[in-house]
């Protein structure tokens, strides 16, 4: 069963209370216009952080309990992202809630694009009767630190994704104190799997023809990474929409890794 | 005496690009000058703020100034 939510179909099922919209767009873009009943999602509500890191975390269990909670979620919603602009904090917080095995739709359009082919939305933003959420599930394991990217690294069965620019993969540009890649990455900029037109992905199609030209095949591990996790988060979801089994995503990234004194840069 | 301040219009910048061109930009004004960094991709409101406080330099302010649109002034701290 694919991962993407048709929008026609979220367009006509708006009235079911068991559909729980989760918008990560700004509480402002939320105040303006949102999918009717949809829930505005704080992105740092999904985050584990501090101001002397380099690296983003995912929120403990804990958090994301809390933040359901608040939300209304129920055990049976049927929850479904919405996202904008490249779509990469949407994938994130995909992921996010995956990771703690929670059964999660991706809307296929932008929101922009939602609003511009004329689908229903409102400024209203509805009462939430809260709930007592508890992720009952295993944690999923496609999350990967620096230490298991280390021991893959000569891995032929592993395939390690730098999701950034070409600039930040070549070490021309740094959004970090140091420039270069993890050695034996293969690049692959996120941007490529965009598709046109509103669409979060590519088509299917697209998609695994671009990954065929890039050499990244269904036999191998691969192990999505950029600087912070974002970029990275869309290559992850766009490889799991065609049925790459094997991806993990090391969501610390090139901050992570970059600032470790005992680890290999290359460039 | 009032900081001068100099803007900075990210709008429609994805990463990396809201923390190169801030990191950049910072490394071309005086000691206490202020820079607007004008962003609308929600990452960078996280991303910008910790990357300049490791450069030494200090956040005075983030806020949301437009749907979508946010305003970080960052006082410039060149050692």
């Amino acid at each position: 069963m694919s991962i993407l939510l048709n929008a026609e179909w979220l367009k006509d099922n708006l009235l079911d209370s068991n559909v729980v919209v989760l918008d990560i767009r700004s509480p402002r873009e939320y105040s303006s216009a949102h999918i009717p009943n949809s829930k505005l999602v704080p992105y740092d509500k999904i985050l584990d952080f501090n101001a002397d890191s380099s690296y983003f975390d995912i929120a403990p269990k804990e958090k994301i309990e809390e933040l359901l909670s608040i939300l209304g979620v129920k055990n049976d919603s049927v929850l479904v992202i919405c996202g904008d602009r490249g779509g990469t904090t949407a994938s994130r917080l995909f992921w996010s809630l995956t990771y703690y095995g929670l059964k999660v739709k991706y809307l296929d359009l932008s929101f922009s694009k939602w609003m511009s082919i004329g689908y229903p939305v409102t400024d209203k933003v509805e009462a939430i009767n809260n709930t007592d959420f508890v992720i009952t599930q295993s944690k999923l394991d496609f999350k990967v630190d620096h230490e298991y990217v280390l021991s893959k690294l000569d891995d032929s069965g592993s395939i390690l994704l730098d999701t950034r620019s070409p600039d930040e993969f070549n070490g021309i540009i740094a959004a970090g104190p140091k420039s270069g890649r993890i050695p034996n990455s293969k690049n692959f900029p996120w941007e490529l799997a965009v598709g046109d037109d509103g669409y979060i992905f590519k088509t299917i199609e697209n998609l695994n023809n671009l990954f065929e030209k890039f050499g990244i095949t269904k036999d191998k591990e691969i192990i999505c990474y950029c600087q912070v996790g974002e970029r990275a988060s869309h290559t992850f979801v766009a490889l799991q929409l065609c049925e790459y089994n094997n991806v993990k995503i090391y969501d610390r990234s090139f901050a992570d890794w970059s600032t470790r004194d005992n680890l290999p840069v290359e460039s | 005496m009032q900081q001068q301040s100099k803007k900075l219009d990210l709008i429609g910048q994805v990463c990396p690009w809201p923390v190169i061109f801030t990191l950049k930009e910072l490394k071309t004004l005086e000691d206490g000058e202020v820079l607007e960094v004008i962003v609308d991709h929600l990452p960078s409101t996280i991303n910008i703020p910790s990357a300049v406080k490791k450069d030494g330099h200090e956040v005075l302010s983030s806020e949301e100034t437009d749907e979508g649109v946010f305003k970080i002034s960052i006082k410039n701290n060149n050692n």
